[in-house]
């Protein structure tokens, strides 16, 4: 084995020593300190409803009697939904407030230009869909009349449901 | 006066390396930075109809004792599936900035300069987060990521 002199040994340690000044003068420059913070978020099923009118007023003429049919009146139902819904229509009560018991059926409701059909007391579908934002679903409305049964006076209904639900 | 030998002078330039070395410690940047964990909590109608939800003036705590530069970034590319494993919200939705200032940034996995001081010491930097939010994309989920708030010296 090669023996170093002592001219090599004190050069060795000048390196040794020149070493850990090029070390240890950048090494305040290479000190990063780090935090984490962990972010979360919840969003849930939501789903939203509105409607753009709170009640309906008919004041039938004559000639609606006899055709049988009132006018029709519109409700823009509102939908905004982060998930898959369905829409429902129901009514709260099986007849109406007035001269005689007019049944919840004479209501009939017709969506997006479909078919009318009469009003139940129970939840019928009126469409289904997926996400949407502030989307408009119309719905249509009127009412069956028959000359003979609807005397004069003053007819209430209580309470068309519309219900936005899970599928 | 006796003569000391290169090979024992060997011991002496290792005491004086050690010597240096406890004496140039202090030269070190001592800094730290903390913030807490950031929970917005659940998401609703109201904030769905915002387009977003913020939490505003967070702490970010920081010292240095030399002149520094705060960063924030995020570790994870997104901000995870959702429940129904059918969509991945996107990290770009996780926006940032200075209380004190307007305009928000995404938050991004590359550090973004959050702050910097060319004066020693400690302090706090408060800083906003905002969701962005949208009915047609935002599936139900928890939704998370892990912010990395880094101090360095400049």
């Amino acid at each position: 084995m090669r023996h170093l002199s002592s001219r090599h040994t004190a050069a060795f340690a000048q390196l040794v020593l020149a070493g850990f000044f090029l070390l240890a003068v950048p090494l305040p420059s290479l000190a990063v300190r780090e935090s984490e913070s962990d972010f979360s978020i919840v969003i849930s099923e939501v789903r939203s409803l509105t409607l753009d009118a709170e009640s309906i007023y008919l004041d039938p003429a004559a000639s609606e009697l006899i055709a049988g049919w009132t006018e029709e009146r519109s409700w823009n139902a509102t939908v905004s939904a982060n998930v898959d819904w369905v829409l429902s229509i129901r009514g709260t009560d099986p007849t109406w407030e007035g001269p005689w018991p007019k049944p919840v059926g004479d209501i009939y409701w017709s969506y997006d230009g479909s078919e009318f059909v009469p009003l139940d007391t129970l939840p019928v579908e009126v469409c289904v869909d997926g996400p949407v934002d502030h989307q408009s679903y119309p719905i249509t409305f009127r009412i069956a009349l028959d000359p003979l049964e609807d005397v004069p006076g003053e007819y209430r209904y209580g309470y068309i449901v519309l219900e936005l639900t899970a599928p | 006066m006796k003569r000391i030998s290169p090979r024992q002078s060997i011991p002496a330039f290792l005491a004086a390396i050690l010597a240096f070395s406890i004496w140039s410690a202090p030269a070190l940047a001592d800094q730290t930075v903390s913030a807490d964990r950031i929970n917005l909590g659940i998401v609703g109608e109201e904030e769905f109809n915002n387009g977003y939800v913020v939490i505003t003036k967070l702490p970010v705590y920081w010292e240095s004792d030399v002149p520094w530069r705060l960063t924030v970034s995020s570790i994870d590319p997104d901000m995870g599936m959702s429940n129904d494993t059918r969509s991945v919200k996107p990290l770009d939705d996780l926006r940032w900035k200075p209380s004190d200032e307007q305009v928000w940034l995404p938050v991004r996995q590359d550090s973004e300069e959050v702050a910097w001081g060319a004066d020693a010491g400690s302090g706090v930097i408060y800083i906003d987060v905002m969701v962005l939010l949208d009915w047609l994309t935002d599936a139900p989920g928890e939704y998370r990521t892990s912010l990395v708030f880094t101090i360095e010296p400049i």
